[in-house]
């Protein structure tokens, strides 16, 4: 008979931080989950800021900033979005002034916009040293003062600086909504862990990351996050196309308007998004939508906000759906390098490039894969600055069945409303080193996303 | 919400029902993986890591029951990894200085598993530490090892013939 002796088993200590490795561990996860999305976030993000130098302030606005110092950071960064103005002007905005410096960078956050969903952080970002090319924010996280994480979709902008190198000095915007916080804490630290400085604004290659540490204690006026949603409740089906949408309700902040939308996925079609979605008050003024969170069958669609608006009828547009059919593939020939099945999509393959390791920092590829999207529609649809992302891909399997493990390269083509004069999209993947099958002849991907559709105009009334 | 619908919810991408799924699997789950490495920060890494994997592959898990053979099999290809990644830095001697065994008067029969398990390959330990800390069944081990009955039997006698070799080692260079 052996015995044996589980005193030592049962008295092993649990380490104090135990629920909060748990936590943050899941928490990476749920954001790794969305990373698709974050993507093209932060691409969109990018986009309005460029497009925000050339926007014409409303001139309420513009007089508004002009009475009060301090606040041209914020006139710069938030002039793409209707609703954040107004936000602004009607004081839902907060003075932080503060700086941290680091390995030759300063921060600085000027102003917040706060309200019960949206923080939006007007930063600067100087260099303090030689050497730095264009510094951008690397990674960062929202912490309360226990250090416990704030999650919430983040994303950011700069402003398109060339004066970088003369100047040394860039402002941009760092947005986060409170999307799975119950209560906002009386202090917010934004913790800067890394900057990235690039030397091409839109290839990650050449980017050196600068590790460090900036930490910016901002203690928020509570006052400014007090207020509740005006609620207006649908209820309201819609079947387009293959798709059955319910619209449920629809929730408005002072920084945004957000309508949650329940899909019904048809057997053989999936729903990918709307088109041009937007709210339009009785003076026929249009509320951009400007990015969609969820699940595949629950969406919020993030509108611009309409809280001040004192319009008596608003409504619910888009001009259709994008929806693809289920289990889609392409198939890729690697062994004669051609791409056996497009999907209809016009995809011409432009390179096959074997073992490198140069893209992305740490990892090692079998396979640098590039390839063009020539589908006028979907081109045509991607350059419209609040729509998708052209084709995606979830799962990538070889000729046997096997999942291969894979990278997705940054857009390096159009940059959403950037680069109009394209034809075509240049996009791309790496297979990375960890596969058991070094060698593919033949690679099938499944398509996730596409952004092509039905044009059919939807319009729901809301009030 | 009782467990199971709470494992289902997890499924269904709650982030909220999984995280308290774990936490009540936690004690388990860290002691586990402590027992790999013998040191809280690893546990916590090879913990960070199962939470994580655990909850992007969530939808694989097909039947609610099986939640606990599921995670541990994550946490022990996380453990296995982690033994690989140090090994690099572990010199086999040293490994062998810490060996200590409690070896009674009355032979070998009372083994304190807790210290001689350090000496076994990474599958033997696995399937010691499932049958005599986790109190896996058999059935269940094979489940979570990938591995037929037949062969659970075999690594565990295999495991613990080792351990009585490793024993009677122990008392020589003692």
């Amino acid at each position: 008979m052996t015995d044996y002796n589980m005193d030592k088993f049962n008295n092993i200590k649990l380490p104090d931080n135990i629920d909060s490795v748990i936590i943050n561990a899941a928490e990476r996860a749920y954001k790794k989950r969305n990373s698709k999305l974050k993507k093209a976030l932060i691409s969109i993000a990018a986009a309005l800021v460029l497009f925000a130098a050339s926007v014409n302030l409303s001139p309420a606005f513009a007089k508004y900033v002009s009475s009060v110092p301090g606040l041209e950071y914020l006139v710069k960064l938030v002039s793409f979005n209707k609703g954040l103005q107004r936000a602004a002007e009607n004081g839902y905005t907060q003075n932080i002034n503060k700086s941290a410096e680091d390995k030759g960078i300063k921060f600085t956050v000027n102003d917040i916009i706060l309200d019960s969903k949206t923080i939006v952080v007007a930063y600067t970002i100087e260099a303090t040293k030689d050497g730095y090319t264009d510094l951008n924010p690397g990674s960062f996280d929202f912490v309360d003062k226990s250090g416990k994480q704030i999650t919430g979709f983040t994303t950011f902008g700069t402003t398109p600086d060339d004066k970088f190198k003369s100047t040394k000095k860039k402002d941009g915007a760092i947005t986060m909504d409170f999307e799975f916080s119950d209560n906002i804490p009386d202090t917010i630290i934004l913790k800067c862990k890394s900057f990235k400085d690039m030397v091409s604004e839109f290839n990650r290659e050449t980017s050196n990351k600068i590790d460090g540490n900036w930490e910016i204690s901002m203690d928020i006026n509570k006052d400014l996050v007090k207020n509740s949603p005006d609620i207006y409740k649908l209820n309201k089906e819609k079947i387009i196309g293959p798709i059955k949408c319910k619209f449920e309700d629809v929730e408005i902040y002072p920084t945004v308007a957000e309508i949650n939308v329940s899909i019904d996925n048809d057997e053989k079609y999936k729903f990918i998004g709307f088109v041009n979605a937007r709210l339009i008050d009785d003076k026929g003024v249009e509320y951009k939508n400007f990015t969609t969170i969820g699940y595949p069958n629950d969406k919020t669609l993030k509108i611009e906000s309409t809280y001040f608006t004192k319009s008596k009828t608003l409504n619910f547009k888009a001009d259709g759906i994008y929806y693809m059919p289920k289990d889609q593939y392409v198939i890729l020939d690697l062994e004669n390098q051609k791409i056996i099945d497009d999907c209809g999509y016009g995809l011409e393959l432009l390179y096959i490039n074997r073992d490198t390791s140069k893209e992305f920092e740490d990892e090692k590829y079998d396979f640098d894969i590039g390839f063009k999207v020539k589908d006028p529609e979907i081109i045509q649809n991607t350059k419209g600055w609040c729509s998708g992302e052209g084709i995606d891909f979830d799962e990538i399997v070889d000729e046997k069945g096997n999942k291969l493990e894979c990278d997705r390269r940054y857009w390096h083509g159009i940059a959403k409303g950037i680069n109009d004069k394209e034809d075509s999209i240049e996009d791309g993947f790496c297979i990375k080193k960890s596969n058991p099958n070094s060698n593919p002849k033949l690679l099938k991907l499944r398509v996730s996303y596409v952004s092509k559709g039905t044009i059919e105009p939807i319009n729901i009334k809301i009030k | 919400m009782d467990n199971c619908n709470k494992v289902i919810s997890a499924i269904n991408g709650d982030k909220e029902c999984f995280i308290q799924v774990v936490t009540e699997k936690k004690e388990f789950l860290y002691r586990t993986a402590f027992m790999y490495v013998k040191n809280e920060h690893d546990a916590l890494e090879i913990l960070d890591q199962t939470v994580y994997k655990a909850f992007l592959s969530i939808k694989k898990l097909k039947k609610p029951e099986y939640f606990d053979t599921w995670i541990i099999r994550i946490l022990i290809n996380c453990a296995i990894d982690m033994i690989r990644k140090n090994k690099k830095i572990i010199s086999l001697n040293d490994d062998l200085e810490n060996i200590k065994i409690d070896v009674y008067e009355n032979h070998e029969e009372i083994i304190d598993l807790y210290d001689a398990i350090d000496s076994l390959d990474a599958d033997l330990k696995a399937i010691i530490i499932l049958k005599y800390f986790d109190g896996f069944t058999i059935t269940e081990i094979g489940d979570i090892m990938g591995a037929s009955e037949s062969k659970v039997k075999n690594m565990l006698h295999k495991a613990l013939v080792n351990l009585r070799i490793e024993l009677k080692e122990g008392c020589i260079s003692d």
